[in-house]
């Protein structure tokens, strides 16, 4: 039994993980309907900052997500301004086949050029928050994952808020809906999606400070998380930024408890066949309103 | 006076492909260092893939980026046929094409419901989830496969074996190669190119006007998986090994793509012309650079999707087309002025 319990608390901080790196993406895809692909390898590149910034400065790792966030808020904005806002511009659709494909290339461009800078072995750094645990009736928390957790709820409350309550997140919901018309309602569109990305973006920075006592950084980081991303996304509703949580934290536990119960193999297959099972059964995620 | 203008309009493009075809038939006898050989034939391969792609991605205009799953279950199936001691690895490479087929059917339906980049997220589902069983176990249905490390297969040099040294690799792929141009000839030009097309524009506006939209995505994802699959016996059977790491990558699915669009995705050449190009830079910045700046190449890639998808999002065969055609413009209008003045 203590066992099921360890396991239960692993998949949920290990979900509130993953969260924080999809709350990002599910402002990117969810509320713009733009599809970042090199959403893995961009966490990736936080997490490289992250560590590089803590080998050299010996830093605190929450003192580095204050570095590593804003860097990542401002790459996100010129991303957006310079390499997507004009795809989205041109195109009709509401989502643009050639965000994906340029994303799809900036993760062929940072993967490889990863590789080539620092090689494929993996990074690690020791920081105060490395190995450490709460001890509870025999249980052990991991204090950075729980840290992690936190934050993850703390970035899903804040951004939900924001979309909900302050005029530049309802312009954002409003813009998603339909560009033309808010464009004539006097929103200024380019600047609001240069806004969101780069929010996004800081989340991954974010994610990247929280991740860096925890994992080892690798080129093939990003491989491993991008898709791992984009499944809780869907999972958890486009638009829907709660749903990403709630993604989140059903693959944490669907990871740990299949790891603990099969093997972790087994759980990446899980994972996967429930990610096909939702497109197929409802396409807009377990918490979508909307069927279209 | 009829007869020869339709003669200017279509023979230098037919004395240009007969030209290319008989260059790349000559090609091992005029270039014989195996090194050479061997990127030429990696290069085609590459070739013939994105245009096996081009059918589902190109014409359908569906991005079926999990497609490289085809390429693993052809390989796969064709090695495992020989190994246990079912038969030739031809008779398996048929028989993955057709495995592979069955697969696609199954799983294209329910993703097919989905749209744009649903859909493509799917296919690469489909693709981890094959991958992952392929690593996690040892053996398939009672055979082995050794997890990860993958398959060597015994050389013997025999062409029953599927083993022809690098000069009949060259021939067949360049035949397969050939062949797959013209079945994509033969469907752009046919009714179901045109659906496809009309599909790929507007997919409610074809279901509208009677397109039976979901046989003809089926139809196209069928003919691309077969030939996916081809490809992936052969190209094993030339490397000596199959591993998950190899045909199942990810990012072999995802270069099929970017050559075929850099390419231009849904015409005839553009797939070959992309493949052709980016492989030929590869791999001659991978030699004169050395491995430890292959990746640097492989990053090139991704800038060159990035600056295609932006300014020339027809991809790099109608950038050449409208560049001839301004030429050609700019020529007829000289001539035209000229023929006014000599009529003045």
């Amino acid at each position: 039994m203590a066992i099921f319990f360890q396991a239960l608390i692993d998949g949920l901080l290990t979900g509130g993980i993953y969260a924080c790196v999809a709350v990002g993406l599910s402002l990117s895809f969810g509320v713009m309907r733009l599809f970042n692909w090199a959403q893995g390898d961009l966490l990736m590149m936080a997490l490289y900052m992250a560590i590089f910034l803590i080998q050299g400065t010996g830093i605190h790792p929450l003192v580095s997500i204050l570095v590593v966030g804003p860097v990542m808020f401002v790459i996100g904005f010129f991303v957006q301004k310079f390499l997507l806002n004009p795809l989205v511009i041109r195109a009709k659709e509401r989502e643009p086949l050639s965000v994906l494909l340029t994303t799809a290339g900036m993760s062929f461009v940072l993967s490889n050029l990863a590789t080539f800078l620092f090689t494929s072995n993996s990074q690690s750094v020791t920081t105060p928050l490395t190995g450490r645990s709460i001890n509870i009736a025999s249980m052990f928390i991991s204090t950075p994952k729980l840290i992690a957790f936190v934050v993850a709820l703390g970035l899903t409350f804040g951004i939900q808020l924001f979309l909900q309550k302050a005029e530049w997140g309802r312009a954002l919901r409003a813009t998603s809906q339909d560009r033309e018309v808010a464009q004539l309602m006097g929103m200024n569109n380019k600047l609001l999606y240069c806004l969101a990305q780069a929010i996004g973006f800081a989340c991954l920075g974010v994610a990247g400070g929280l991740m860096s006592p925890i994992y080892a950084v690798s080129p093939s980081t990003g491989a491993t998380f991008g898709f791992k991303t984009l499944t809780i996304v869907v999972l958890g509703g486009k638009g829907s930024v709660p749903g990403a949580l709630l993604g989140g934290i059903i693959v944490g536990l669907v990871e740990s408890f299949g790891g603990f119960l099969f093997s972790s193999l087994y759980a990446q297959i899980i994972v996967f066949a429930i990610f096909a099972l939702v497109l197929f059964l409802k396409p807009n995620g377990l918490l979508s309103k909307d069927r279209g | 006076m009829s007869k020869t203008l339709l003669k200017d309009k279509i023979a230098p493009k037919h004395i240009l492909v007969l030209a290319l075809l008989v260059l790349a038939f000559l090609f091992p006898q005029i270039v014989t260092q195996p090194y050479f050989i061997q990127i030429a034939i990696t290069v085609l391969i590459y070739c013939y893939w994105s245009s096996a792609w081009n059918i589902i991605g190109g014409y359908a205009g569906q991005f079926a980026l999990g497609n490289g799953v085809y390429i693993g279950i052809g390989a796969y199936v064709a090695v495992l046929f020989h190994q246990e001691g079912f038969g030739s690895p031809w008779i398996g490479m048929v028989l993955g094409g057709v495995i592979s087929v069955m697969f696609a059917f199954i799983i294209s339906k329910p993703c097919f419901k989905l749209r744009g980049t649903y859909f493509s997220l799917a296919t690469v589902a489909f693709l981890h989830i094959v991958r992952y069983i392929i690593l996690g176990f040892n053996s398939i249905f009672g055979m082995e496969t050794n997890g990860g490390m993958g398959i060597m297969i015994p050389y013997t040099g025999r062409w029953q074996d599927m083993q022809f040294g690098k000069e009949g690799f060259y021939y067949v792929i360049l035949v397969m190669l050939v062949l797959i141009l013209v079945v994509s000839n033969v469907i752009r030009t046919s009714k179901m190119g045109y659906y496809l097309s009309a599909i790929k524009t507007n997919q409610g506006a074809a279901s509208t006007i009677g397109i039976n939209v979901p046989k003809y995505k089926m139809m196209a994802q069928c003919i691309s998986a077969f030939c996916l699959a081809l490809g992936g016996a052969v190209y094993v059977h030339f490397l000596l090994n199959v591993s998950p790491y190899d045909v199942f990558g990810y990012d072999l699915s995802l270069e099929i793509m970017i050559y075929c669009v850099i390419g231009g995705s849904g015409t005839l050449w553009g797939p070959v012309f992309g493949a052709l190009v980016l492989g030929i830079i590869n791999e001659t910045l991978r030699v004169q650079l050395g491995s430890d700046i292959a990746p640097l190449a492989s990053a090139f890639y991704g800038v060159a999707l990035i600056l295609i998808v932006r300014f020339a999002p027809g991809g790099l065969y109608q950038l050449g087309q409208m560049l001839i055609n301004k030429i050609k413009g700019s020529l007829g209008k000289k001539k035209s002025e000229t023929k006014e003045v000599s009529v003045q």
